[in-house]
């Protein structure tokens, strides 16, 4: 038995060695791996087996909290990473036809600085979220399966490991590509059109068991999610297209990169922002009573039977403070940037990040999606125009803000998991506040050694290279059509109108939910939509119970699988570019 | 009202949004369908008051008469005290296992029922009763988890805890 002589293992020494050891193994990989693909992994999943393999099965006495400690550091060192791999490539890409003097001490000091507020920020809003919303975290729940499955009855470890099996499988066949028809199933991506319907309708299905299974796990309330996608590409594009407003020239996939690119990505940027901030207002009587609690609960503590549950409220405003001192040092360093400049980016930048925190938790809350890409864009765009044109201090901003939303989203999906296996907060919190800035320095440091690894010291990754750096090419983008005036702001403006209405709707989540939609491709919401359809139709037909013993275990374990054969991917392509050279 | 009110949001939000697509010409920020986007708001503006009105209202009488929880959801919090009254008693001579499925019955047949019946309450009252129940139900979850890991001595120092978190929901109602 397991932390038998009374002590209840949970922060221990063991716990928090093998969650640093994985969250460096998982940042480097996953690093590598949004160079690659344009996305990355949260890591939790893979933190949580390993945890379970070394601290039960080999150190023989782990516990479930003690677990849940270990899958905190090791992804929130892996999510610090992420934020990072996300914007910093855009400079290293700009630097190569600009000329542009890299600030490394700059970009480190605005990345921990980022990482800081993103956890203070977030930390105050876990009873708002997890316990008076109630959002499912889909991860943090997948999490929370595997950490309990060896006690949770076989029934339970059988249905996980099925659901495993089958995802892993089935990931294994999609990176194979022997299932690939020209036309038909390409890059995962099953074309639904047949040569009967248009591409403007955007038929097409991301064939992904983690994508379903997060629908699965999400049911009746991720439906407005699906809507939003059907209202989007059923609705609006076809509309647009009919009425003439799309460039007649434009067919195929260019036509639907143009309406994705020009009208509803930048719209659905819009609606998230409104959205969020109206959920803010409408729900400030909750939020208040929450951050009330948590300050009532600091001074309490000493009285209570519980003792301090959440990191006091004191150390969140000095967390708080020494993020927002991080941003000016950090931006005031910059050539070009003054006192004032300086102050506003550390006052505005420090706000929007909260808010932007905010909508990446509800939208993983509610979804498993974390639109960080999205943010880091707005980001630079808000700072550029902020800071006169400004290049290299909105990269600085806009790489604390990514940092600091990949915390925020990191930290809600653990906090998650611990209530779900009754770890306690203060712990959780204080260990992710804590390591949070290692993950900012490795992922520079991966970056910075990839770049080099180019002919004469450059351009190791990049359009053209091995690893193409999607999301960093599609910043570079978005800060040339900045530079040029060629921001979209009629589309963010009017979203965001829309997205305030949808925001104080009565339904949770509604305008969050919608903004997301018009943000993602059609492809991956048609997926997750057939998921939430699937876990309704099983709740009319089974029950509440059948889906929570069944379909729960089983949900998680696609979810694991897909994240599993993922990464091992990842680390076959950094052992075969290694190889190659 | 609802149902109106529903009718015209959706109406005026489709209206924005597909009014909201078109691009605007060379040179000018926004484009000439601005008119129809700002009708289609308005639509969606009163959709919501008609939609948000019976809830206004329904909080004025709540914030002047009672603001307690239905009897049926507190029927249910007083079931698992009971509940968890017995359980204290026995836990002394029950084993890990047996404690593990007496707090896994706690929390399936009354604390999840009673939290999903306070869900989406935005008053004051119910998001003290909220926090106090999921304060309980983490604390339930410790001590199966204890329990389940074989920490009989850790699962018993939590109960007076969770039994605390609920007992708090309690003094809220009376």
């Amino acid at each position: 038995m397991f932390g038998t002589r009374g002590h209840y293992r949970e922060l221990t020494v063991a716990a928090v060695l093998l969650g640093l050891v994985q969250g460096v193994i998982l940042n480097i990989a996953f690093a590598y791996m949004a160079l690659k693909l344009g996305f990355s992994l949260g890591g939790s999943t893979i933190a949580a087996i390993l945890g379970y393999v070394f601290l039960r099965g080999i150190y023989g006495r782990g516990t479930m909290v003690e677990n849940n400690i270990n899958q905190t550091i090791a992804s929130g060192i892996n999510s610090a990473g992420t934020g990072v791999v996300f914007v910093l490539p855009a400079l290293f890409l700009l630097s190569a036809t600009m000329p542009i003097t890299i600030p490394f001490w700059q970009l480190l000091i605005a990345g921990i600085g980022g990482a800081i507020l993103g956890v203070v920020a977030i930390i105050p809003l876990r009873k708002q979220l997890i316990e008076l919303e109630r959002l499912r975290f889909p991860t943090g729940v997948a999490v929370a399966t595997i950490i309990r499955s060896g006690a949770a009855g076989t029934d339970k470890a059988r249905l996980l490991g099925i659901g495993f099996l089958i995802s892993a499988s089935w990931k294994l066949l999609m990176i194979s590509g022997w299932l690939e028809q020209p036309g038909l199933l390409e890059a995962e991506e099953l074309n639904l059109s047949f040569g009967l319907l248009p591409d403007y309708i955007a038929p097409a299905l991301y064939l992904s068991t983690m994508n379903f299974a997060a629908g699965l796990l999400s049911g009746r309330a991720g439906l407005p999610f699906f809507f939003g996608g059907i209202l989007a590409w059923w609705i609006v594009s076809p509309v647009s297209v009919s009425v003439g407003w799309i460039p007649a020239e434009l067919q195929g996939a260019a036509l639907v990169d143009f309406i994705y690119g020009e009208i509803l990505r930048p719209l659905g940027i819009g609606i998230l922002i409104g959205a969020a901030f109206m959920e803010v207002v409408v729900n400030f009587p909750a939020i208040k009573s929450a951050l009330y609690a948590l300050a009532a609960a600091s001074r309490m503590a000493s009285h209570s039977m519980t003792g301090h549950d959440e990191l006091p409220f004191w150390v969140l405003l000095v967390g708080g403070g020494a993020a927002i001192i991080f941003f000016f040092v950090a931006a005031f360093s910059t050539p070009g940037v003054s006192v004032s400049q300086a102050l506003m980016v550390a006052v505005l930048g420090s706000l929007w990040l909260g808010l932007a925190g905010l909508i990446v938790a509800q939208c993983t809350g509610l979804t498993d999606i974390s639109p960080i890409s999205g943010i880091a864009l707005i980001s630079v765009t808000i700072m550029m125009v902020i800071l006169n044109g400004n290049l290299v201090a909105a990269i600085i901003v806009t790489v604390a803000v990514a940092v600091g939303i990949g915390q925020s989203s990191d930290m809600m999906q653990d906090l998650k998991t611990g209530f779900l296996v009754g770890s306690r907060p203060l712990l959780q919190q204080l260990v992710q506040l804590s390591i949070s800035w290692l993950g900012v320095i490795i992922a520079f440091a991966v970056i910075y050694v990839l770049w080099s690894s180019g002919a004469d010291g450059q351009n190791g990754f990049g359009p053209g290279t091995s690893l193409p750096a999607p999301q960093a090419a599609v910043l570079t983008s978005v800060i040339e059509a900045t530079q040029n005036h060629t921001v979209p702001i009629d589309k963010f403006v009017l979203g965001g109108i829309i997205g305030a209405l949808l925001g104080a709707a009565p339904v949770s989540g509604l305008g969050v939910l919608v903004g997301l939609a018009m943000y993602l491709p059609f492809s991956i919401i048609l997926g997750y939509g057939l998921g939430c359809l699937a876990q309704i139709s099983i709740v009319n037909r089974k029950g509440e119970a059948f889906s929570e013993n069944k379909v729960v275990p089983l949900a998680a374990g696609l979810i694991i699988g897909e994240a599993i054969m993922g990464v091992g991917h990842a680390i076959y392509g950094i052992l075969q570019s290694t190889g190659g050279g | 009202m609802r149902v109106m009110g529903s009718l015209l949001f959706i109406v005026g939000i489709v209206i924005a949004l597909i009014s909201a697509a078109k691009l605007p010409t060379l040179g000018t920020t926004w484009s000439d369908m601005l008119p129809i986007y700002g009708g289609a708001v308005l639509l969606a503006v009163i959709g919501l008051l008609l939609l948000r009105w019976p809830q206004i209202r329904q909080r004025n009488r709540l914030n002047t008469a009672s603001l307690r929880a239905s009897p049926s959801v507190m029927n249910l919090l007083q079931q698992l005290l009971a509940e968890m009254q017995t359980l204290g008693s026995q836990m002394n001579d029950l084993d890990e296992a047996g404690i593990a499925t007496r707090v896994n019955r706690l929390l399936e047949s009354y604390v999840l029922p009673f939290a999903a019946a306070l869900i989406g309450s935005r008053s004051q009252y119910h998001v003290e009763l909220v926090v106090a129940v999921a304060q309980g139900e983490r604390l339930l979850n410790r001590m199966w988890s204890a329990a389940s890991d074989g920490n009989k001595t850790e699962a018993i120092a939590t109960y007076p805890k969770a039994l605390a978190a609920f007992e708090q929901c309690n003094l809220f109602n009376g």
